[in-house]
């Protein structure tokens, strides 16, 4: 009788402790139900993206990707894309610490994000605010944030953005304050 | 004066949009623009350039667009117009529209009023309405008080025998 109930108890602390330990390390890891969890995830990816009519129109390098195959969407940790617009002759880079893309289309980029002009020609070099939306089809990129943009003999400020890389064109909405160096 | 030239330009605005393939650039609403003692207020600012520079406008529109700057001889000229443009190439302001142009208390009011800065010269033209008004105030003469004349000196005694 003595055996059986040691073998119980021992199999009752067994239980405990698994149970002890299933509480614990759930508190660290977000347990993923099904839904959230990502269909798969990449590191130090690099992929390219083409139009319609196979033109490139995009690379995609980041340090991590997952991917969510139900939501359509892929979440980026320190997205750099390459963006080679049809329209315009320029390429231009956008960089930022987090990024989001819907659809294989809306891109959603937040914190310390950066437009750079690769050409140097381009008389807009760089676009600095805390998040961007870029729509991959028309390459239109607007914001309600912020925005602080250099140029080769200016620097400017203001509120809210619209831009087109296609066509070349940009619309500040609210408080702009530009200053032109002379030469 | 010469000195603001070398300055950098200031522009604030409520809202600006951009053509950088045309390469125009547009300010609009409460457009400010300072450069050292110029200040220009206008509604909208439009700047035209061409690539290779040969082509470099600014035009200030309001009702009126105004000017304003510290001339080389300290004085600060005013004007005030429909349209101001300035061509960085060739120096010329030229307003249209109802131009002023004071300094001090002279003044030119014609239909189109330019000012070439390089060749320090001005013309002014009226309109089949109004001919030009121009009123130049002669610097005031300092009136030289006459000096109070010196009491003529005693004529010389001759010696009495």
């Amino acid at each position: 009788m003595k055996r059986e109930l040691l073998a119980g108890l021992l199999l009752l602390t067994m239980a405990a402790g698994l149970y002890w330990r299933s509480l614990n390390t759930g508190s660290d890891q977000t347990v993923l139900s099904p839904e959230t969890e990502p269909d798969f995830i990449a590191r130090s990816l690099r992929t390219r993206a083409y139009d319609s009519s196979g033109r490139l129109n995009a690379e995609i390098a980041a340090d991590q990707m997952q991917h969510f195959q139900d939501d359509a969407l892929t979440e980026f940790a320190r997205p750099v894309y390459l963006l080679y617009p049809e329209g315009g002759d320029g390429v231009w880079k956008i960089q930022s610490e987090a990024g989001q893309l819907q659809q294989n289309r809306y891109l959603l980029l937040e914190q310390e994000v950066v437009v750079t002009a690769i050409e140097p020609g381009e008389p807009l070099q760089t676009i600095h605010t805390d998040q961007l939306a870029l729509d991959l089809e028309t390459m239109v990129m607007t914001t309600e944030s912020m925005i602080r943009a250099e140029g080769n003999t200016f620097t400017l400020q203001a509120r809210g953005l619209w831009a087109d890389l296609n066509t070349n064109r940009i619309e500040l909405k609210d408080r702009v304050s530009a200053t032109y160096e002379v030469q | 004066s010469e000195a603001d030239f070398t300055q950098p330009v200031k522009v604030t605005a409520n809202s600006s949009s951009g053509d950088f393939t045309n390469r125009v650039l547009e300010y609009r609403d409460n457009v400010v623009i300072v450069q050292g003692s110029l200040r220009i207020e206008a509604d909208r600012l439009i700047l035209e350039s061409s690539e290779d520079k040969s082509r470099q406008v600014m035009i200030a529109t309001g009702n009126p667009a105004t000017y304003e700057q510290v001339m080389e001889n300290g004085l600060m000229a005013r004007a005030e117009a429909r349209e101001i443009r300035y061509d960085v190439n060739t120096q010329l302001l030229t307003m249209s529209g109802n131009a002023q142009l004071s300094q001090a208390d002279s003044l030119v009011r014609g239909e189109t009023i330019s000012y070439n800065a390089r060749l320090q010269r001005l013309t002014a033209e009226g309109s089949k309405d109004e001919q030009i008004t121009t009123i130049f105030m002669p610097k005031e003469e300092k009136k030289v008080e006459p000096e109070p004349e010196a009491p003529a000196p005693a004529p010389a005694q001759e010696p009495q025998p």
